[in-house]
């Protein structure tokens, strides 16, 4: 009760907010005539930390000076593309080099994001202008799959911690201009570099808007991770679902993008956010479309089938067993009877004492380097399930349920899903506990409800069931052959519904040829 | 402290659920219910629990039976005696059997069903049976190869039913026959066997609700088909040949693959005549003899001439035993009022002239001759 009350008042509270407040105009520093205060200017921005290097530089009589951070810049490149090129140019040469190889600006508050960015700054006396030159640290591991969502058949690409890279890999799959990337920054005193990707003829113009606006509004010092970015954004954080994909894959992404969704990227994070997103968005695996379209199909409704059984099945026994037994059939309650007869626990007692195991497990082998690990796999799987039924304190029947939902919840390929999944059975197998079926039905009713109230990004989250859209069931439920998707899905708003016409021509027109 | 209220709040809310609580362990199943009626004619009532022994280490428990009994006044008096002598809760409603004792089903069996359709948790999928005899000396029968009694008989019903012994029938679809003047019921007819085992000795006549006759299996299939409630398979067994040197030889046994049941019920003079004509498509199981195709036309004749003659005599005993099976009075509710008013409700079935002709055809032998 309290937590809708709490809900409700934050709405309110968002319609009175004011104007934002990082969109002031960007402050401007002249560059000073002597070199000196120039130099003066630097060394106090950066309180003369030791990695701020000053060197004097004189060519042809011109007093100038080469400024670096020797932590963020490379110094093979300095010397081969700045210091060499300069110094060895003789004559009027010097202009031509420092013109066709540098970038010139004439702003030092520029020159303090550049100097942080990696960049090199040459300065000259009594010039108003100076010159940089990127001369960054590249530091990126290996392009490999990520850990956490693999694939049989496909690509075994995946993002990685450099946003250039990241940036790279999407448009070297979609070669063509209409692939926009525009860059943002967030964070009022460490600024995080942030890219949105789209493209120009397909994602929705009102979800661009919508995004930058609330990207504005953010006025924290510093944006620790996507995740936090992800909490910023998001349309209700009151609820269990994640209303924003966030993957690793590359395929995954162009696939998104494909539909007329937005791809937001950031300097240091190897996930990428995409939006808006619809529930049945994170049962998809790029297995699916790789896979022929039979065996994608009923995958994809084995997955959807494990979320109502990872939800559902221990609030089921529960109340089976704790109210409504009559509903087993003959041959069944015997065998349940044995089983549970001597189990001195009430079944939601026995019920959360194993599932809060699982998730204990889970939870201790996360962080477990892998050797350590199988340890934790025999001690928990073996011994707590094998031992906890010997000792007679859980029964052999809620072992089997706990077991089916632990892996009903993990096969759902999205983690953020699962971990909601397997949040959203326990408020269920209490309500189970003290209601039997009628609770079940009471909270299950609550979540379809509250999936269908849901939105990301301004469109309906539970799409295309609520609202019904029977053309888009093709790539939800089930995936039918690829040359039946002839349109894109509505639940992004694309520009442009059309995908396909006709792939398959060849098919029909064979008779034509001859 | 408004944390704590709220937290009250929603105890409040949750905990009210856990009045109506049932757990399944404390619950003693009951499995068979036996009604009797004892010598002082007070009810008798028998139980019939099951009892699992942990086996070490096997995956399935072994489960045997164990029978209570106690006289009351009504049914749910006897249970409350009975529940006072066994530790847990009596839980009927996953009982399979409701037993009723000869003398018991003689006085009538709807007020110790009452109890059954009065109370919501009350399983609706038993099967009813009447036993020869006192119904609380079968749940103390120990067969051999299966442990748990109500398995048993269970299982010893449905291959009845699978036969065409009996009819395929619950409290549930009895409930309305039951209550229905124009209609009877016929309930599966069991006998004890040296203590051991229990047969199904063919039907229990029931004229309105009480018992007053019985049929024997291959009358009570004949029967069965006549009601057009033929279950999977119908065997008969009939003597063809005579003077034959081996005694095998003399016998034909059939199944009866396809049927066809015509049924009217005719109005003259406010009598009634009720015609059954019975079309039997039969494959022949069992031939010693040899060379069906041979004797198939002689067969034909001489079976339909059989069951018909059969045919008759079975519904003779349902007309002596009043127990109108076939639902006539229902169609004569239905469809001649008139003549339902001017007839003697509780007799009328004997009343009724009955022409019953069953034709037998041979459409399969075998792939030998």
């Amino acid at each position: 009760m309290n937590i809708i009350f709490r809900g409700i008042k934050r709405h309110i509270k968002k319609d009175f907010k004011q104007v934002p407040s990082n969109q002031k105009s960007k402050p401007f520093v002249g560059v000073f005539t002597s070199i000196d205060e120039n130099i003066s200017f630097i060394k106090n921005i950066f309180s003369c930390s030791d990695d701020l290097i000053i060197k004097e530089l004189n060519v042809r009589n011109k007093r100038g000076i080469l400024v670096f951070l020797n932590t963020m810049t490379d110094s093979d490149k300095i010397q081969n593309n700045i210091l060499s090129p300069v110094l060895e140019a003789n004559g009027d040469q010097l202009d031509s080099v420092l013109k066709s190889k540098f970038l010139k600006s004439d702003n030092l508050i520029k020159a303090k994001e550049e100097l942080l960015n990696g960049s090199c700054i040459i300065l000259f006396d009594r010039d108003q202008e100076f010159y940089r030159l990127e001369v960054a640290i590249s530091k990126a591991r290996a392009v490999i799959e990520p850990n956490n969502e693999q694939v049989i058949k496909g690509s075994h690409e995946g993002f990685i911690e450099n946003l250039l890279i990241n940036l790279h890999l999407i448009r070297k799959s979609i070669r063509t201009p209409d692939l926009i990337m525009e860059h943002l920054s967030v964070g009022e005193h460490i600024q995080s570099k942030l890219t949105m990707v789209y493209m120009k003829d397909l994602a929705n113009k009102e979800i661009i808007k919508e995004f930058k606006r609330r990207i504005d509004y953010i006025s924290m010092d510093h944006i620790p991770s996507i995740g936090s970015l992800q909490e910023l954004i998001e349309d209700s954080t009151w609820s269990p679902f994640p209303q924003i994909l966030s993957t690793e894959r590359v395929d995954r992404v162009i696939g998104h993008l494909n539909e007329g969704r937005v791809a937001i990227f950031m300097e240091g994070s190897p996930s990428c956010l995409l939006i808006p997103v619809t529930f049945f968005a994170f049962f998809h695996s790029p297995d699916d479309y790789n896979s022929r379209w039979m065996i994608g199909t009923f995958i994809r409704s084995m997955r959807l089938m494990s979320i109502a059984i990872a939800v559902n099945l221990p609030a089921i026994y529960i109340a089976v067993i704790g109210f409504h037994f009559e509903v087993l059939p003959d041959d069944l309650v015997l065998p349940v009877v044995s089983s549970i007869r001597n189990i001195p626990f009430p079944p939601l007692i026995e019920a959360l004492v194993m599932e809060l195991t699982i998730e204990l497990i889970r939870e201790a082998g996360v962080r477990l380097p892998a050797r350590i690990g199988q340890t934790i796999g025999i001690v928990g799987g073996l011994v707590i399930g094998d031992a906890v039924v010997r000792a007679g304190l859980v029964s052999n029947t809620m072992i089997v349920v706990v077991a089916i939902t632990a892996v009903a919840a993990y096969s759902i390929p999205s983690t953020e899903m699962s971990d909601a999944v397997r949040f959203l059975r326990f408020p269920l197998m209490i309500l189970a506990s003290t209601f039997g079926f009628v609770g079940i039905v009471f909270g299950f009713m609550f979540t379809l409800a509250h999936l269908c109230r849901l939105e990301s990004f301004g469109t309906p989250y539970f799409a295309p069931w609520a609202p019904f859209r029977l053309k888009d069931l093709k790539d939800t439920f089930i995936r039918l052959p690829l040359w039946k998707f002839n349109t894109r899905p509505l639940d992004s708003n694309p520009k442009m519904l059309r995908k396909q016409s006709l792939s398959r021509g060849w098919k029909t027109n064979e008779s034509n040829r001859e | 402290m408004k944390g704590i209220k709220s937290i009250l709040l929603v105890l409040c809310f949750l905990l009210t659920g856990c009045w109506d609580q049932h757990l399944m362990k404390n619950a003693v199943l009951v499995q068979i219910l036996s009604f009797d009626l004892t010598p002082k004619e007070e009810l008798l009532l028998g139980v019939s629990i099951p009892i699992i022994e942990e086996s070490s280490g096997g995956p399935q428990a072994m489960v045997k039976s164990e029978t209570f009994s106690a006289s009351g006044h009504t049914p749910r008096d006897s249970r409350l005696k009975i529940d006072h002598e066994i530790a847990g809760i009596l839980d009927t409603s996953k009982n399979k059997l409701i037993l009723f004792g000869e003398r018991m089903a003689g006085t009538g069996i709807y007020p110790s069903l009452d109890v059954i359709w009065r109370d919501p948790r009350n399983s609706l999928g038993a099967t009813l049976g009447v036993v020869e005899g006192e119904a609380v000396d079968l749940l103390g029968i120990k067969p051999k190869h299966e442990t748990n009694v109500s398995e048993y008989i269970q299982d010893a019903l449905t291959s009845a039913e699978e036969n065409s012994v009996i009819p395929s029938q619950t409290i549930q679809t009895l409930a309305s026959e039951m209550i229905d003047p124009g209609e009877d019921t016929v309930l599966p007819f069991l006998k004890m066997n040296k203590k051991k085992s229990a047969v199904v000795v063919g039907l229990a006549l029931m004229n309105d609700k009480k018992y007053s006759g019985n049929l024997p299996p291959q009358e009570s299939t004949l029967l069965l088909l006549l009601e057009n409630k033929k279950g999977k398979n119908a065997r008969f067994t009939k003597k063809v040949n005579k003077d034959d040197q081996h005694v095998v030889n003399e016998y034909i046994s059939f199944n009866v693959q396809d049927m066809k049941r015509k049924l009217k019920v005719q109005v003259k003079d406010r009598e009634v005549f009720v015609s059954i004509n019975l079309d039997l498509k039969i494959s022949v199981e069992e031939y010693p003899k040899g060379d069906v195709p041979k004797d198939i036309e002689r067969l034909n004749k001489l079976l339909s001439k059989e069951l018909t003659e059969d045919a008759k005599q079975v519904i003779t005993k349902i007309q002596q035993a009043n127990c109108d099976a076939f639902g006539i009075g229902r169609r004569l509710i239905a469809f001649h009022p008139k003549t339902w008013e001017v007839q003697d409700k509780k007799d009328y079935f004997k009343n009724i002239k009955f022409n019953t002709t069953v034709k037998a055809e041979i459409i399969k032998h075998g792939i030998v001759r």
